[in-house]
C-alpha cells in the first residue's frame, strides 16, 4: 500500500498496525465534505486494502470533522439527471459490499453524507465531542445515501424523524444511548481506541469476522427466518475451515491461536 | 491586539487575561458582548502560546447577566420573545466555550455576579473571588427560572433545598458561602494576583494532562462509577504513550523540574 500513497488526493492511507488499514479523509478546508472523488478514493483504498490481505480498516476524519456532508458547492447547480448519472450510487454499493470490517472513528461533525458514511461502516467509535445529524432538510433536499434508512433502524422512527425533519444535531452521548455508536471515548484518545478495537478484530479468525459482518448486515435485509438460515449456514461453514480447528485447540491448550484465514 | 468593543484582553506570561469591559452597566452582556467573549475564549483555546485563561471584569461587578436593554429579550408590542433562542444561540454557547475549552479557565471574580452572570462565574474551572463578592440569582423576580447551567451547577453543590431557597428568594450568597460548599477555590483580597500565581503554576504542567483532567472530571459529574473508570483507563493509556510522560518520569528520577512540550 505504501507505494500507492501518492495516488490519492483527498485521503491519506496508512498501515498503523499489522493487518490494520487506516483511511483518513483529508479535505480539512471543507470539513471533509464528501464529494464523489473522495468517495471514489475511499472505495478504491478499501479494495486495495482488501486485496492486500488487510483484515480491518479504520475510517476517520480529523479533530474538527469526520465528514460534514456532501459537497454543497458542487451540488448547488446540479440537476436530477446529473444526480441520477452520478457514479455515487455505484460507489456506495461498492462500499457496502466490502467484506472486511470497517470501523468509523468519529471526532467533530458527522453530518449528512458524512453520517451516512459512518453508519455504513460496521460500527462507530465516537470522540465525546462528536456531533451527529442529517441536516439535508436545511438546504431543501433529503438524505440520499441511507440517512432515512440506517438512522431509523438505529434510533427508531420517532427520533429519526425528529432529527431528519428538524435538521438538529445530536451528541455523542445521545448517539451512544440510542445505539448508533458502540463506544464514546475522550476525543483525544479516539484513534488510539479505534486501533485497539481494530487490533482485537485483526487477531481473530478473519473469515469469522467476514461471516459475522455478513450475518449482521443480512439482519437488515431479511426476515428473521432467512437471517437465521444464513447464520446457521455460516456457522456450519466455519467447521470446514482450518482456523476453527486451530481456535478451539488453542482454547483447550490454553495458548494463543495462529490463524491463517483458511 | 484587542479588537474587542466589550472586552479587554492581555497576554501575560502565557496566560490570556480576558476582562469584561462594560462597567457602566455592571458588565451586563448584550448579544455582541457575548459573541466577543465566545470568540476571545475560543481564540485563546486555539493559540499555542496561551496555556491558561483568566476571566475577570472591569469595575465593581463581575457580570450582571443578560443586558435587559437588549431588544432581543424584550419583544416588540404584543409579540413575545423566544428566550430559549437567546439561550441556544448566545448563553449556552458562551458557557460551553468555557466548559469545552482545552485550556483551564480561572475565574478572578472581582464583584457581584447576577442572573446568567452566575453561570459564567461558576463555569470557570478554578475560581478565586474577592471577599464578600455577591452571587445573586434574580430570575424569579422577573418571573423566570435559572438558566445557562445554573440549576445543575448549584443543585450538585448545595443540594435541592438550599438551591431552591437561593433561586426563590434571591438572597445573595457570598464568596465565603460558596467556598464553604466547595463551589469556589479561594477567597482573596488580591484575587487577581492569586489567580495569576495559580496560572503560572498551571502553565508549567503538561497540557494534555491538564486537558484530560478537566474533561474527565466534567464527564464524571454526569456518569456512573464504571463509565468514569473506563474513561480513566482510556485516558491513562493515551497519556502513558505521550512524550510528556517520558519527560515526567525522567525528571522524577533526575530530581529536577519537568519540561513539558504538549506532545
Amino acid at each position: 500500500m505504501s507505494d500507492k500513497k501518492g495516488s490519492f488526493e483527498n485521503i491519506l492511507t496508512s498501515l498503523p498496525l499489522e493487518s490494520v488499514g487506516l483511511i483518513q479523509l483529508n479535505r480539512p478546508t471543507v470539513l471533509n465534505a464528501l464529494d464523489t472523488q473522495t468517495l471514489h478514493e475511499v472505495v478504491t483504498a478499501l479494495d486495495e486494502f482488501q486485496s492486500a490481505g488487510i483484515r480491518v480498516v479504520i475510517l476517520t476524519g480529523n479533530d474538527k470533522a469526520f465528514a460534514a456532508g456532501a459537497d454543497i458547492k458542487a451540488m448547488v447547480e446540479a440537476k436530477a439527471s446529473d444526480q441520477i448519472q452520478d457514479e455515487r450510487e455505484n460507489l456506495w454499493r461498492r462500499f457496502n459490499s466490502t467484506s472486511i470490517p470497517i470501523i468509523a472513528a468519529v471526532n467533530g461533525f458527522c453530518l449528512g453524507g458524512g453520517n451516512e458514511l459512518a453508519m455504513a461502516c460496521d460500527f462507530i467509535i465516537a470522540g465525546d465531542s462528536a456531533r451527529f445529524g442529517q441536516p439535508e432538510i436545511n438546504i431543501a433536499t433529503t438524505p440520499g445515501a441511507g440517512g432515512t434508512q440506517r438512522l431509523t433502524r438505529a434510533l427508531g422512527k420517532s427520533r429519526a424523524s425528529y432529527y431528519c425533519l428538524t435538521g438538529e444535531m445530536f451528541s455523542a452521548q445521545e448517539a451512544l444511548a440510542w445505539g448508533l455508536v458502540a463506544k464514546v471515548v475522550p476525543a483525544r484518545t479516539l484513534i488510539q481506541e479505534a486501533k485497539i478495537a481494530a487490533k482485537k478484530i485483526a487477531e481473530k479468525a478473519p473469515l469469522s469476522a467476514r461471516l459475522i459482518k455478513e450475518g449482521i448486515n443480512a439482519s437488515f435485509n431479511s426476515t428473521l427466518e432467512e437471517g437465521l438460515k444464513l447464520e446457521r449456514r455460516n456457522f456450519y461453514l466455519t467447521f470446514a475451515l482450518e482456523d476453527q480447528k486451530e481456535g478451539m485447540k488453542a482454547f483447550l491448550e490454553k495458548r494463543k491461536p495462529h490463524y491463517k484465514g483458511q | 491586539m484587542s479588537d474587542f468593543n466589550y472586552l479587554k484582553t492581555n497576554l501575560n506570561n502565557a496566560t490570556m487575561e480576558i476582562s469584561i469591559n462594560r462597567p457602566e452597566v455592571y458588565n451586563a452582556l448584550n448579544g455582541d458582548a457575548k459573541m466577543e467573549l465566545v470568540q476571545a475564549i475560543r481564540m485563546a483555546g486555539r493559540d499555542e502560546q496561551v496555556k491558561t485563561i483568566i476571566l475577570t471584569a472591569e469595575g465593581r461587578a463581575f457580570c450582571s447577566g443578560q443586558d435587559l436593554n437588549d431588544r432581543s429579550v424584550q419583544g416588540i408590542g404584543s409579540e413575545r420573545v423566544d428566550l430559549g433562542h437567546t439561550l441556544e444561540t448566545e448563553w449556552n454557547p458562551l458557557i460551553n466555550s468555557i466548559k469545552n475549552s482545552k485550556k483551564l479557565v480561572i475565574g478572578a471574580i472581582n464583584g457581584v455576579s447576577a442572573g446568567a452572570g452566575l453561570s459564567i462565574a461558576l463555569a470557570c474551572d478554578i475560581i478565586v473571588a474577592r471577599p464578600g463578592a455577591k452571587f445573586i440569582s434574580g430570575f424569579s423576580g422577573l418571573g423566570l427560572a435559572p438558566d445557562a447551567g445554573a440549576s445543575f451547577t448549584f443543585v450538585k453543590a448545595m443540594g435541592y433545598q438550599r438551591t431552591l431557597e437561593f433561586f426563590l428568594f434571591n438572597q445573595p450568597l457570598t464568596s465565603e458561602n460558596l467556598m464553604e460548599v466547595g463551589m469556589i477555590n479561594k477567597v482573596e483580597v488580591d484575587f487577581l494576583g492569586v489567580a495569576r500565581e495559580m496560572a503560572q503554576k498551571i502553565n508549567k504542567m503538561a497540557p494534555l494532562s491538564l486537558e484530560l483532567i478537566k474533561k474527565n472530571l466534567q464527564a464524571a459529574q454526569e456518569m456512573g462509577f464504571k463509565e468514569s473508570m473506563d474513561n480513566e483507563t482510556v485516558t491513562q493509556r493515551f497519556l502513558g504513550a505521550s512524550d510528556d510522560y517520558q519527560e515526567g518520569l525522567k525528571s522524577f528520577f533526575d530530581k529536577r523540574s519537568p519540561e513539558f512540550k504538549g506532545s
